[in-house]
């Protein structure tokens, strides 16, 4: 695993502070992309910001908002899915919510990471083969008949 | 657990955390690299070995573990993130050398073959219990759907975790 350092900032504030006093320093609340990423060496990381105690209900809570709703973006996957008023009047995104992932991912992923995650596509997370998206002008494993999941995956 | 492989980018040296955590109503003191994962944490300092490394990279569900009243993968979970959480392996779910109903049924039920997969199993299925969310025995492989057994025991994982469910005791 990808060697880093570990910050925890208690405000959105710190947190944004934090994240530009270095270039490679990474947001981390679910973790369930970004430690992947870490231990397959595929992100530069140095330093890790935990934002998971910033104080700030906003954050954590899902509210009503202009006619809509507010999906804080440290609350859970599963509570977003299962929140009474997601279920009642944006079924197809609790249903859709809950057909990804795994019901543990579900307990640990927040809104805000997964609008931040990495492509799932797996020439992506195989260090071995090339990806445009990886390293810029490597190429794209899928294109050149390496194609044993292209049809799922498609190619960039 | 240390890397020997340095990114170069990585240009300070590291600085261990001290967290505590609850396990399994025992409270622990443990001062670690930031890059441990709970998961290691368990296993390689505590040497709670119940809980088992199977992909680590949280796609097979062995190392589920009940963080907080939450089941999680502690092989994606950094230790210094759950600092102060209280968290349950398979170590901690019998009462006092009295087994868990999930663990009888399990045995009544032939829900394993090899036994590597089980303490995850039961785990999440603990965990799933909990949650309250699956009706249906369609729900309740839906909801097991996280934790991946290679031997083929699913249908006695199910059946096991139906019985407990429904209520049913095994003495």
């Amino acid at each position: 695993m990808n060697n880093v350092s570990y910050k925890r900032a208690k405000s959105a504030q710190e947190a944004l502070q934090m994240i530009g006093e270095g270039e490679h320093r990474k947001i981390v609340a679910g973790g369930t992309n970004l430690i992947d990423l870490l231990k397959y060496f595929i992100t530069p990381a140095d330093t890790l910001i935990d934002i998971n105690r910033i104080e700030g209900s906003e954050f954590n809570q899902i509210q009503e908002y202009k006619g809509g709703l507010r999906l804080g973006a440290l609350v859970s996957n599963a509570d977003t899915a299962y929140h009474s008023l997601v279920e009642t009047r944006y079924p197809l995104l609790s249903k859709a919510i809950l057909a990804g992932a795994s019901p543990q991912i579900r307990n640990m992923a927040t809104n805000g990471g997964n609008l931040l995650q990495r492509t799932r596509c797996y020439y992506f997370y195989d260090a071995n083969a090339p990806c445009n998206k990886r390293e810029p002008g490597s190429g794209c494993a899928a294109i050149h008949g390496y194609n044993r999941i292209m049809v799922v995956l498609g190619t960039s | 657990m240390i890397c020997l492989f340095t990114p170069k980018y990585f240009d300070m040296s590291p600085i261990p955390h001290t967290i505590s955590l609850t396990i399994n109503q025992q409270q622990y003191q443990l001062t670690l690299l930031p890059w441990v994962s709970l998961l290691d944490a368990l296993r390689e300092i505590l040497h709670l070995t119940g809980t088992k490394k199977g992909c680590d990279h949280g796609q097979c569900g062995a190392c589920t573990v009940i963080c907080d009243g939450k089941r999680i993968l502690s092989c994606l979970s950094l230790a210094v993130m759950k600092d102060g959480s209280e968290i349950t392996t398979i170590e901690g779910i019998a009462n006092e050398g009295e087994l868990h109903p999930l663990q009888k049924a399990f045995i009544e039920h032939d829900a394993f073959q090899c036994g590597y997969c089980t303490p995850g199993q039961i785990c999440s299925a603990v965990g799933l219990l909990q949650e309250g969310k699956a009706g249906t025995r369609e729900e309740v492989k839906e909801l097991m759907s996280g934790n991946l057994c290679r031997c083929g025991a699913h249908i006695g994982i199910i059946d096991a975790i139906m019985e407990v469910k429904e209520g049913g005791v095994h003495e």
